[in-house]
């Protein structure tokens, strides 16, 4: 840990501490830190942020979303150190879901297992197939690549929630970091989504009806750092992407990001801010008042959806109306799993081909190319 | 029972039979054929213009085949719908008070030049239509930038060839873009400093500032372009009262206004977008100043075809090197984010500009709002975004724990480095800065940094007050 070198120029000195030797640039502002500054700054900034947000208390049971990424297994890591330093008193559960992708997922599952032996806490993992009879190398064969996200991003959320019910559990942490708020708050814009614009960058997500809140704790923690961090404490995890194709548009907000960063670091901080302080302005009157005379009669009438299934009214939505299928929350009378899994459903090939492993994905076949030798 | 539901929502039910995987799959292969905003068409093509079916079209833009003259008047329809206000229409009562004196923001890019054009077609029609009466007065308005960049050609050359071009009357006016720091007594040296509180303390020295030397102050690329476009909306508003116009117009067009909503909020203004988007009121100096921007719904795309075909791009202000950068790092936020709505041109995705656009214009103000400006750049100021910053962005150090490391401080605290720390700061007082503007006179890095500005003495009206009747403090 010491340099051994005997005089360090006071100009190579951390420039925080200035008694022990720089040795990175902080991705947030360039400061040139020692590793020891570095993790004091990069723990206290989660620390503040999860007392100033009020995210735990005492005796709570919190499920960490760990899926043997860079992002969790961080998050597990600087959770425990914080728990027993601050004195959080908090219970520290890890939750895994299993998409079902051969040769991605059970390889960073290995690592949530390692990882689990090493912080000393209980692993549940939910997986795709047991709880909605679909695995992702199965979705994918039937609808296509191009929308695995849109499957995987439903599902999964559902899968979390489960996941904690089934652990008793209401307060689940995951590792999303700056960077991917920041995208979220970029994405919105560009897709004008303005249900969410105003949530986008809010630190902890609760509705009435759901029992489970979900936080993150890495909101304003950059993902260099992170990266930098699990280095340096030589943390154990899975590093390779998804092998299903990220969201086009997606991708091209994120090579944005990437570009803006580079020429000044502190754009995704700015960013948030940004976000933080994006609020939709009140309706003009104009529209209402020609709207009015309509929304009497509508009140009469009932949106039937092609899926049989009948709109509630706007004024009718509230946190806590339940899917009809699987009484899961929902704002409509049959939620976006079910919906997404019954377009499935009716695609789903009647005859299976026994042993038939062409449903599993790129990835299994990239890692069996891998272990290839002549 | 079962009524369809409202007219509109027809087309969205016809749409919900498709499957969700279905609607994702027609998304993408729009996608893959690249359809630009305005397509070309040649002469061969023969395709009728839909509009008045006698000519053949020229260009197709949203969808339509557009003749020469139809598109020309197509967009000029833009421009009314956004200024169908009564006051800019022909008054025949002659008791009516004041002119309706128009600002145009004048730069010499294909935008302002399209704007003028429209707007001197409306006067001709105007006049032609009512005997010799206008509705209101024009005025155009370009700064100089002649000392910052090598151009071509020169602004007032533009104006003059462009009116006899026109066969019009122009009133014009160029400014100086120094006369923002002419006012020499209200210049103060704001400082943020490393902790993120922001100061402001008086010159002591009687030097006269230029535009440069604050550019040499900047520290970098994008906190000058940010400081740049403050220093262009001051003037002209300036230049608005002073001039008496009551309404100030802006040729930005909707992929410009798009660009811009997206660098302000990288740039960390999102708070502010809801005013600088929109079509809006301005106070200054007491007087109310309307700002709008007549080309909000026209594509940039749609402004360059305007230009070519009425020849207009040949008067365009000309750099001399123009920007070729591919680097990156020599880019600034606004550069990227105009690189990133070309692409999105070029791959299909043309109409975020309109949704960016249109998002903007649903926002408002925030809860967080405080009744001080900021001394910067004049917004408003948001609740402490100093201690939103020290929150989450620590420098406090860990404990140093061996006795190298202490020997080591105190070689530090002996060097010249730990020096400027020391320096007196009892002349200055706090100032309230938005995060926007922190963000510019920092950069992105972690060091403190200084600037020369006008800052003007605090306006509250308890101040002038005193400032009238009390003759001295003691």
């Amino acid at each position: 840990m010491v340099e051994k070198q005997k005089k360090i120029k006071p100009g190579a000195l951390c420039e925080l501490c200035h008694g022990r030797k720089a040795v990175m640039k902080r991705p947030k502002n360039l400061q040139k830190l020692c590793k020891e500054c570095f993790y004091n700054v990069f723990e206290t900034e989660i620390h503040n942020t999860i007392v100033g947000h009020e995210l735990f208390k005492k005796g709570d049971r919190v499920a960490i979303g760990a899926s043997g990424g860079k992002d969790s297994t961080v998050l597990a890591a600087v959770l425990k150190t914080l728990n027993e330093r601050y004195n959080y008193g908090v219970e520290l559960v890890l939750l895994s879901i299993d998409e079902g992708i051969k040769g991605y997922r059970d390889d960073s599952l290995a690592t949530v297992k390692r990882n689990q032996k090493q912080y000393e806490m209980p692993l549940e993992i939910v997986s795709y197939k047991e709880l909605y009879d679909w695995s992702m190398d199965e979705i994918v064969s039937c609808a296509g690549i191009r929308s695995s996200c849109t499957y995987c991003g439903v599902l999964r959320r559902q899968a979390l929630d489960r996941g904690a019910a089934k652990l008793g559990i209401d307060h689940v942490v995951t590792g999303h970091n700056a960077d991917d708020v920041a995208e979220t708050v970029l994405m919105n814009i560009l897709r004008g989504d303005t249900a969410r614009l105003e949530s986008s960058c809010s630190i902890l997500t609760q509705s009435s009806g759901s029992p489970i809140k979900r936080s993150k704790p890495f909101k304003y923690t950059y993902q260099k750092e992170i990266v930098l961090y699990a280095h340096y404490k030589k943390l154990d995890y899975f590093s390779t992407e998804c092998s299903y194709a990220p969201e086009a548009f997606r991708g091209t907000a994120r090579e944005l990001l990437k570009s803006l960063e580079s020429i000044r670091p502190s754009c995704i901080m700015d960013i948030i801010y940004s976000g933080e302080h994006l609020v939709l302005g009140q309706k003009k009157k104009v529209t209402q008042q020609r709207k009015k005379p309509n929304k009497i009669k509508n009140d009469m009438e009932q949106e039937v959806r092609s899926d049989g299934s009948i709109k509630i009214k706007q004024n009718e939505t509230k946190d806590g109306n339940r899917c009809e299928k699987c009484g899961y929350i929902t704002s409509n009378r049959i939620c976006k799993a079910c919906l997404l899994l019954g377009g499935l459903e009716a695609n789903r090939a009647k005859l299976d081909i026994e042993g038939n492993t062409a449903v599993d994905g790129a990835a299994k076949l990239t890692r069996t190319l891998e272990k290839l030798a002549f | 029972m079962l009524q369809p539901p409202k007219k509109k929502k027809k087309k969205k039910k016809k749409r919900g039979h498709l499957f969700c995987n279905e609607i994702i799959i027609i998304k993408y292969s729009k996608m893959s054929s690249t359809n630009e905003p305005v397509k070309y068409l040649t002469a061969d093509d023969h395709i009728p213009c839909k509009r008045c079916q006698a000519e053949d079209s020229v260009l197709v833009s949203r969808k339509e085949p557009f003749c020469k003259k139809c598109f020309l008047r197509f967009i000029r329809g833009k421009q009314r719908r956004q200024m169908n206000h009564e006051k800019f229409k022909v008054k025949y009562n002659k008791t009516a008070e004041q002119p309706e004196r128009i600002l145009l923001a004048f730069s010499g890019g294909l935008s302002s030049l399209v704007l003028l054009d429209i707007m001197v077609s409306l006067l001709k029609e105007q006049k032609e239509m009512h005997r010799d009466r206008q509705g209101f007065e024009l005025l155009i308005v370009a700064i100089d930038e002649s000392n910052l960049k090598a151009f071509q050609n020169n602004i007032s050359d533009i104006i003059t060839s462009l009116a006899a071009y026109m066969d019009f009357q122009i009133n014009y006016k160029i400014l100086d873009i120094n006369n923002f720091f002419a006012d020499s007594h209200l210049l103060k040296t704001i400082t943020i400093d490393e902790d993120y509180s922001a100061w402001c303390s008086s010159i002591q020295h009687d030097k006269t500032y230029t535009y440069q030397d604050i550019v040499n102050m900047c520290p970098d690329k994008s906190s000058t372009e940010d400081v740049l476009s403050i220093i262009f909306s001051k003037l002209l508003l300036t230049t608005a009262e002073a001039e008496s116009c009551q309404t100030i117009i802006y040729a930005n067009s909707m992929t410009r206004l798009a660009n811009e909503v997206l660098a302000m909020i990288v740039r960390g203004r999102g708070a502010e977008v809801h005013q600088k988007v929109s079509d809006s009121v301005q106070k200054y100096n007491g007087k109310e100043i309307e700002v709008i921007f007549p080309l909000r719904d026209v594509l940039f795309a749609e402004v360059e075809a305007y230009a070519q075909l009425t020849g207009l791009e040949s008067y365009m202000l000309q750099e001399v090197n123009p920007k070729s950068g591919k680097i990156v790092r020599n880019m600034t936020v606004r550069d990227l984010t105009t690189g990133y709505f070309k692409n999105l041109d070029a791959t299909g995705y043309a109409s975020t500009a309109s949704t960016v656009v249109k998002t903007a214009e649903k926002l408002g103000e925030t809860r967080s709002k405080q009744d001080r400006l900021c001394s910067f750049c004049g917004t408003d100021l948001q609740k402490d975004p100093e201690e939103w910053l020290r929150n989450i962005t620590v420098s406090q150090p860990a404990p140093l724990v061996t006795e190298e490391d202490h020997n080591n401080y105190a070689e530090y605290l002996s060097s010249s480095l730990s020096h400027h720390k020391g320096a007196a700061h009892d002349q200055r007082l706090p100032l309230g800065v938005c995060y926007g503007c922190m963000v510019t006179l920092r950069g992105g890095g972690s060091q403190a940094n200084s600037i020369v500005w006008p800052v003007a003495e605090s306006n509250s009206s308890d101040q002038k007050v005193l400032d009238e009747y009390i003759i001295s403090d003691e």
